[in-house]
């Protein structure tokens, strides 16, 4: 379960570009978007999407439909191992 | 120095010329529907033009080997109407030859619908396919493809040039315009925009998930995006009242500054456009007898456009309605072809194609209903002025005055 | 056609990127917006918002840009997508970024400057209008304002390969390279001097920033009017001395990477809090622009960083290329209906270092004036190497 997590962390911050941050400044179980965690926004949650089906997929229709699973790293994590294909 | 519109021109899903789309527009029906021209697999329903692109180099005669986007054959299919309309009204057989024209075009896609179809194929070989295709990709080449067929017709024109200012391009060129022929760089401004469908901007457009599955519904409740659509629309420009349709009294500019796509909810940006358009017209808003609103459809811009109408006339919002129903969302070409319309409706003091269509409940915020296009406004007061606006992604806002030219002493509502 | 602007417009402020990228960071401030950029839009936005060092948001009547071909990475990035994913869950970014205004409304953006703005896309030929548009901008914006002006293209493999298809600057059995860049400068009616007193005397009479703490502050050197050490561009602290800015001239408009600049604050209204709704009212209301020379003092330090008030350049007029031959032996100076001799640089000159594209002149315009190498008297600077090229004439 770690390296699923540590990954996912390496793969966001690629996909989306986060260039200052290091997979040690994702805390796992905070939240990715809003304020209060990476401050991410609904066009990082329609990449996010594209990742999930690329690299695992998982198919999910929209980002309202991916709220509740890419509300933080771990929950993306545990999402997979449920549901997607993990390489 | 009054601005005068001297020459009209149209094309787009309500029809191929001006009188066609008035017609079809008054009739209330949206002809909306799936695109047929290209495949793909993306079923929104989409404001085609009925022509194919061998009909539309017929029309204009243009042989049908030569490459040319579709964007430009639609555009020039307008500014031909827009051109012969102008030799009508004015008189001026030869004027096209004698003046000084300056062709200033609005475009977002430019030649993409042919640089796809070769990307499409080729991609993974660039010395593949005919690369005469890809000649005509950028917004400049389009317009420069229209300038020299208008030179080969005897145009004389002294200056070209394109604006890409994405959704409110159009209304920047006839911005533009009014502004060179005032400061006597030209003597006749031919200006407009175009836009043809094409999967690049589809996709995109439902990449941001903001595309209506269904036909639009501008300013409804249960509105649910916008509806993409193809087309042009050009102006004639002139300094000289013979003949003339209407005048241009009055233009604004503004960026919202607020975020790359979306409008602020208070619709900061269309209310500053919208200003700036009636302080240059010298109106105060009470003289505003009816409002052409960008109006797409989508949750976004609808709210933020009523927020700003009810700020810019505090309160008493004139009759106002979306067109983008007949039309779709011609990208570039909206203020281009709604300038148009916006332009009939004064010269005949009609607004009976002017109505929006797909509403029924108001959004709840603002409690504002659409005009929808009935008869009854003839006898209200005579039509004066006109307010149209159109509102591109990076916050480029753009706001128009058009009056009519009964009484050129005041443009104020009697 | 040929355009004389009416009236003395004087360019400043001039910043360029061709080649070597600067360190974005130092001046695309925003983590958040930098990594949604793609290349060329850093470059551009980075242009725009040097150039605009220092100089009040209200203080610019517009912006202004030009492209021949805009974001091709971007554009060629999402169309391929398209094939490449049949059309599902594609990403919006780069389709955002593919439209050729993204400069200009990022620029806009993160300067919260709601005036006009605009973008041309018109091969080599889109810096004439964007200049002809300035022009008669800054005449109805009235002394006291700006005007941004701005220009960028970027080269691709993909593009390389096409346009060689196309023949694009073939040059005998080869072709010339294909070079990418981006430029900005200021264009104003007034002659540069020392912004930061004119704002600080304009701020106390028409409360200019007023409302908002930081953005006064910033307009304060603590310094008397007419001061050397009157810090340009605007800094927080205010204690910056001239000497520091005296070494060298470039360092508001370099190429390379960035080296660490003294003047921290960047920008002045960084704290966007002054909301767009405090604007509403002044839209088109000239009384609240800040009049570049109304309060100037002796010191004339212009725009561009230099102290040499006498190095003014202006911008006296533009026409085509295909202008010229119309002219008497192909004379510069009748074309433009002068009395003097006119240096001529040439772009094609500059090929080898700058490569071809289709903004190269206002990229070696401002490349030119950063590195004072614009002669005295008249100059032109003529686009020898587009086939739409055009000939812009400055007098310093």
């Amino acid at each position: 379960m770690d390296e699923l997590i540590e990954k996912l962390k390496a793969q966001l911050i690629e996909a989306l570009n986060l260039e200052e941050i290091t997979p040690e400044d994702i805390d796992p179980e905070a939240p990715l978007f809003g304020d209060d965690g990476l401050g991410l926004d609904s066009i990082d949650a329609l990449e996010i999407i594209l990742l999930l089906d690329k690299d695992y997929g998982i198919k999910l229709k929209n980002p309202a439909e991916g709220k509740q699973v890419f509300y933080s790293v771990k929950t993306m994590a545990d999402y997979i191992r449920e549901h997607g294909k993990t390489a | 120095m009054e601005v005068y519109v001297s020459g009209l021109g149209a094309i787009c899903a309500a029809g191929t010329n001006v009188a066609e789309c008035l017609e079809s527009m008054r009739s209330g029906r949206s002809m909306l529907a799936p695109v047929r021209r290209f495949q793909t697999a993306l079923g929104f329903p989409v404001g085609e033009v009925c022509l194919s692109d061998d009909e539309l180099k017929e029309a204009l005669d243009i042989d049908r080997q030569e490459v040319a986007s579709r964007t430009a054959l639609l555009g020039l299919k307008a500014v031909d109407e827009a051109l012969t309309d102008f030799v009508s009204r004015s008189g001026k057989a030869d004027g096209l030859k004698e003046l000084r024209c300056a062709f200033l075009s609005g475009t977002s896609v430019g030649g993409m619908d042919l640089s796809e179809v070769f990307w499409q194929e080729h991609r993974d070989d660039l010395t593949g396919g005919d690369a005469k295709c890809l000649s005509m990709h950028t917004p400049g080449d389009v317009t420069s493809m229209m300038a020299h067929y208008l030179e080969s017709r005897g145009v004389n024109i002294v200056f070209s040039t394109t604006i890409s200012t994405a959704c409110s391009a159009a209304g920047n060129a006839i911005m533009l315009g009014s502004k060179m022929l005032r400061e006597g760089l030209c003597d006749v401004a031919i200006v407009g925009g175009t836009d043809s469908l094409c999967r690049f901007t589809m996709n995109g457009f439902n990449s941001l998930r903001i595309l209506d599955p269904e036909i639009c519904r501008p300013f409804d409740e249960s509105r649910a995006g916008l509806n993409l659509g193809e087309g042009a629309g050009y102006l004639v420009l002139t300094a000289d009242s013979e003949g003339a349709v209407c005048r241009l009294t009055g233009w604004g500019n503004a960026n919202e500054a607020y975020h790359q796509t979306a409008s602020s909810p208070e619709g900061i940006g269309p209310g500053l456009s919208m200003s700036a358009a009636l302080e240059q017209a010298g109106l105060d808003p009470s003289d505003i007898g009816f409002v052409n609103t960008h109006g797409t459809g989508t949750q976004v811009n609808d709210l933020a456009e009523s927020n700003a109408m009810l700020r810019v006339f505090d309160g008493a919002v004139p009759p106002f309605s979306s067109l983008k129903a007949y039309t779709g969302h011609t990208l570039a070409a909206s203020e281009g072809i709604e300038a148009v319309l916006v332009c009939k409706s004064l010269e005949l003091n009609d607004l009976s194609f002017m109505g929006s269509c797909g509403f029924s409940s108001p959004i709840p915020e603002t409690g504002l209903v659409p005009f929808r296009g009935s008869c009854s406004y003839a006898s209200k007061p005579r039509l004066r002025n006109v307010l149209s606006s159109a509102f591109g992604f990076s916050g480029n806002c753009v706001s128009l005055v058009f009056s009519d030219i009964i009484d050129t002493q005041s443009s104020k509502a009697l | 056609m040929l355009f004389i602007p009416h009236k003395h417009l004087y360019i400043s402020g001039t910043s360029y990127v061709s080649a070597d990228e600067p360190d974005y960071k130092e001046v695309i401030t925003d983590a958040n917006s930098r990594r949604r950029m793609g290349r060329l839009l850093k470059m551009a936005v980075w242009c725009g918002l040097k150039s605009l060092d220092g100089v009040p948001s209200e203080m610019v009547a517009g912006i202004i840009t030009s492209t021949g071909a805009g974001f091709m990475k971007d554009t060629i990035s999402f169309g391929s997508s398209i094939f490449d994913r049949e059309e599902t869950l594609l990403n919006p970014s780069p389709f955002m970024q593919s439209t050729f205004n993204t400069a200009s409304g990022y620029i806009a953006l993160i300067r919260k400057i709601h005036a006009y703005n605009t973008t041309y896309v018109q091969q080599a030929d889109g810096f004439a209008a964007s200049l002809v548009d300035a022009a008669m901008l800054l005449d109805d914006a009235g002394e006291g304002n700006v005007a941004l002006v701005g220009a960028f293209d970027e080269v691709t493999p993909e593009v390389d390969a096409i346009r060689q298809r196309l023949g694009l600057y073939r040059v005998g059995d080869g072709f010339l390279p294909l070079g990418e860049g981006a430029a900005a400068f200021l264009l104003s009616a007034a002659m540069p001097t020392d912004v930061s007193e004119s704002c600080r005397a304009t701020e106390s009479s028409t409360g200019l920033g007023g409302d908002d703490g930081s953005e006064s502050d910033s307009w304060q050197s603590g310094d008397e009017a007419g001061s050397e050490s009157a810090s340009w561009p605007c800094d927080e602290s205010g204690s910056e001395s001239a000497s520091e800015q005296d070494g060298d001239a470039n360092s508001e408009c370099s190429t390379g990477p960035l080296r660490e600049s003294e003047s921290a604050s960047w920008p002045c209204d960084e704290s966007g809090s002054e909301s767009a709704s405090e604007h509403g009212g002044e839209f088109g209301s000239k009384s609240s622009f800040c009049p570049l020379h109304e309060y100037g003092g002796t010191s004339s330090r212009s725009l561009n960083g230099t102290k040499d008030g006498n190095a003014a350049l202006r911008f006296c007029g533009l026409a085509n290329l295909s202008d010229l031959p119309k002219c008497a032996e192909n004379s510069l100076a009748e074309l433009f209906g002068i009395n003097a001799g006119v240096n001529v640089i040439s772009c094609a000159d500059h090929v080898e270092s700058l490569g071809a594209f289709r903004s190269l002149l206002p990229v070696l315009l401002c490349k030119l004036i950063s590195e004072q190498q614009i002669p005295d008297g008249y100059t032109a600077i003529m686009d020898d190497v587009n086939e739409d090229g055009v000939i812009v004439l400055l007098h310093k």
